[in-house]
């Protein structure tokens, strides 16, 4: 097991760049204190892999901007992601993938291909712990299994990367002599980049693309990307409004204050990268900044733009980038205070939270997890026979019964253990863990079936 | 609790009622709600039976007053009479704890009216003086649907107070036959004996109160009563008082079921009973065959149910 471990760190650290080291030791971390958030955090496994696909090397490049402009597209493409997980999760299959469709339409480099896979292992170690579940295991991810196929999956998508790059490199050199330059001159053809992310290089906003499928889908990638930090920002706003309002008791005062120290970086940052988008060239101390692009190119070619202005103060977006960083380390120092507390078997902020509750008490944590169970039945129901509105959990379930013979037995119990929860108020810890059996019981029975068919 | 009892008078009542479950059920539920049932069906579905063994199982005082055209307001409420040198009062049969009103729709609005003050404030006056009711009170109407010559249909406002509106209809064959031979002799009702008294009524009715209605349901009800109100096809849709009337039966049904807390299905089950009679079709529509059950239908399956968001 060490040795896997060890494994892992060696092939890691070579197949990545030194800049995603950071976000990695965060990643463990967060996997170490969040037991209970293992899957969704497997999920993120595949943010490495969509940093390596937006591409930057900020050692390479002093152009602040396009550091902006990449924060908001990584926030897009983690945002599009986890909306496409949670499809995959709830369905059960292969519906994530069309979602990328555009991704391989903006970049026919291996890379992407790279992430399909990496989104496939995710879906598979979903799969897994649904089997947990039904064999009545705890519910986690075996790490072992997940961490090889990580692994695996991260060096297929670093080989693919590679190959994909030579392939964009010979593209770019070829089709650069048909551009047309706007006013940077030779210096906004891609050279090849040495090292680090960017490496399926994009030509700049200002060199017209061809005619062509390529260049629409480049359009509309920016399209996206503006709606995606429309929407970001809509977020935000809500969460503001949802923390100001959420009643503050004694012993959260501490996270509280943390989490609205957090979010007013996030806002500020947002604001910033809306900023750049809106208003080119305001702001950013760049003088030149027709000669920047708004979309990621690779290193080498914005760092050769932006040479002559490289050492101009950085503006609001410097200060974006050390209200950034100052997240960052706050962020990991919480982490490991967390951690530290864990080690120590001392509860970390909240007694009330981490103290396991005496058996048979009813609490509203334990009421959470069935209406959660719940919520991911009515899910999993949505590709056979969606509830209807006004349709209430009883007649709901008689429906069911109807067409599902073999599920009605789970069905009513679920509902049974659902509703004096959603209408009653409290649930114990038994009647939380059933639920969830039961709606791992009732997925594993549509998925046979549905292999069957 | 409550539930207990509902099975002991339930058992009761089937001594003497076959097939009524669903009716039996609704009047105590009505009975719970500290409210008041009209029984409209067609002559011998089993109404003034099912009063009566109600009564007679809950242990309480009852009266019949068969409503008739010459009926008068005092009949009902009772009179001032002179005798030894001054006035004494003979209470009518309004002074008891079950009454049955038999064919209700027979006697004059005024006497009909009559009832008004006594179901809505459980107390009557007479003479300018104000005489409580006897506690609990209970009022069961009667009217037949089918036969109308030299009716007077119930004014709205006397419609409103009524909390529901139950209808009998004839039993299955095989509960049919059933009847026919438990009733071949001597009627079982005279034999009934009370598994209730009226404290424990009232206990029951308290405990009612408590059962607990989320907050979303009481919106589900709100947007119930509002469909109704915004139809094109209803002239008079249904009022607070019936929304009041929705919740309190709701609650009902959930304790008679032994839950101390109300599903939606709970509130879809009471809504036609509590509804239907408080609406008014308008007359277009009703030629075209459209009718208070069927706006409540339409409600029912318009107005989403609290339940999960899966987005």
């Amino acid at each position: 097991m060490t040795a896997l471990y060890a494994l892992a760190l060696v092939v890691f650290a070579t197949v990545t760049p030194p800049m995603l080291w950071p976000g990695a030791l965060v990643f463990v971390l967060a996997w170490a204190i969040f037991p209970r958030w293992r899957s969704h955090l497997a999920w993120s496994a595949v943010f490495f892999s969509l940093y390596l696909f937006f591409g930057s090397d900020p050692q390479d490049s002093a152009e602040m901007r396009r550091l902006a402009l990449l924060a908001g597209k990584l926030t897009f493409g983690l945002l599009a992601f986890a909306w496409s997980a949670t499809l995959a999760e709830s369905n059960s299959s292969w519906a994530p993938l069309p979602f990328f469709t555009w991704a391989f339409l903006a970049r026919p480099s291996g890379l992407v291909l790279g992430l399909g896979l990496l989104a496939w292992a995710g879906w598979q170690l979903v799969r897994q712990q649904r089997q947990n579940r039904e064999l009545g295991r705890s519910f986690a991810i075996d790490p072992r299994g997940g961490l090889l196929a990580a692994v695996i999956i991260l060096a297929l998508a670093a080989l693919l990367a590679n190959a994909g790059t030579i392939t964009r490199q010979q593209q770019t050199h070829v089709a650069a002599p048909a551009s047309t330059i706007s006013n940077s001159g030779p210096t906004a053809v891609a050279p090849p980049p040495s090292r680090g992310g960017g490496k399926a290089a994009i030509p700049a906003e200002r060199v017209s693309l061809p005619l062509s499928w390529e260049a629409l889908a480049f359009k509309l990638l920016n399209w996206l990307i503006s709606l995606g930090l429309l929407v970001l920002l809509a977020l935000v706003t809500t969460l503001w409004w949802r923390l100001l309002t959420t009643p503050t008791t004694r012993q959260r005062v501490d996270r509280k204050s943390l989490l609205l120290v957090l979010l007013a970086v996030i806002s500020l940052a947002l604001g910033i990268t809306l900023f750049a988008l809106a208003f080119p060239g305001k702001g950013i101390g760049l003088g030149n900044a027709s000669q920047t692009v708004a979309s990621s190119p690779g290193p080498q070619q914005i760092g050769e733009q932006s040479q002559p202005t490289a050492t101009k103060k950085a503006g609001w977006l410097g200060l974006f980038l050390l209200l950034a960083a100052f997240s960052m380390l706050g962020l990991i120092i919480f982490l490991a205070y967390l951690l530290f507390q864990l080690l120590r078997h001392e509860p970390a902020v909240d007694p009330e939270e981490t103290a396991a509750p005496p058996p048979g008490r009813r609490t509203p944590e334990f009421a959470g997890r069935v209406r959660t169970a719940y919520r991911e039945f009515l899910r999993l129901m949505l590709a056979h026979a969606p509830v209807s509105r006004s349709e209430t959990p009883r007649e709901y379930a008689r429906r069911l019964e109807k067409r599902f013979p073999q599920l009605a037995g789970w069905v009513r119990e679920l509902t049974d253990l659902y509703e004096p929860v959603r209408y009653g108020g409290l649930a114990d810890e038994r009647e939380a863990a059933r639920a969830e059996e039961l709606v791992g019981l009732i997925a594993a029975e549509l998925e046979r079936e549905r292999e069957e068919i | 609790m409550i539930a207990d009892w509902y099975e002991r008078v339930c058992q009761n009542i089937e001594k003497v009622m076959v097939g009524q479950q669903e009716a039996t059920e609704l009047l105590l539920a009505g009975f719970l709600a500290a409210g008041h049932v009209l029984l409209e069906d067609v002559p011998g579905t089993g109404k003034t039976m099912l009063a009566r063994s109600l009564a007679a199982s809950l242990g309480l005082d009852f009266k019949r007053i068969q409503f008739t055209p010459d009926l008068l307001p005092s009949d009902l409420t009772g009179v001032n009479v002179w005798q030894d040198g001054g006035f004494r009062f003979v209470p009518g049969p309004v002074f008891t704890q079950v009454l049955l009103a038999d064919e209700i729709n027979r006697a004059t609005p005024k006497t009909q009216s009559a009832l008004l003050e006594a179901m809505a404030e459980s107390q009557v006056t007479v003479d300018g003086e104000t005489r409580p009711l006897a506690s609990p009170f209970f009022v069961i109407a009667t009217q037949n649907p089918i036969e109308m010559d030299g009716t007077f249909p119930l004014p709205e406002a006397q419609l409103d107070r009524f909390l529901l509106r139950l209808r009998l209809g004839y039993p299955e064959e095989g509960e049919e036959v059933q009847l026919l031979n438990r009733l071949r002799g001597h009627h079982p009702i005279e034999e009934l004996r009370p598994v209730s008294d009226a404290a424990e009524a009232l206990k029951l009715r308290e405990e009612v109160l408590d059962i607990r209605l989320e907050p979303e349901l009481t919106e589900y009800v709100v947007r119930l009563l509002r469909y109704t109100r915004d139809h094109d096809d209803v002239a008079l849709g249904a009022s607070p008082r019936a929304g009041l009337a929705l919740q309190r039966t709701a609650m009902a049904l959930a304790a008679l079921a032994g839950r101390d807390y109300v599903l939606p299905d709970d509130v879809k089950r009471a809504a036609g009973p509590v509804l239907e009679h408080r609406l008014i079709i308008r007359p277009e529509a009703r030629l075209e065959g459209v009718s208070a059950a069927t706006i409540v239908e339409k409600a029912l399956a318009a107005t989403p149910v609290p339940s999960e968001e899966i987005g």
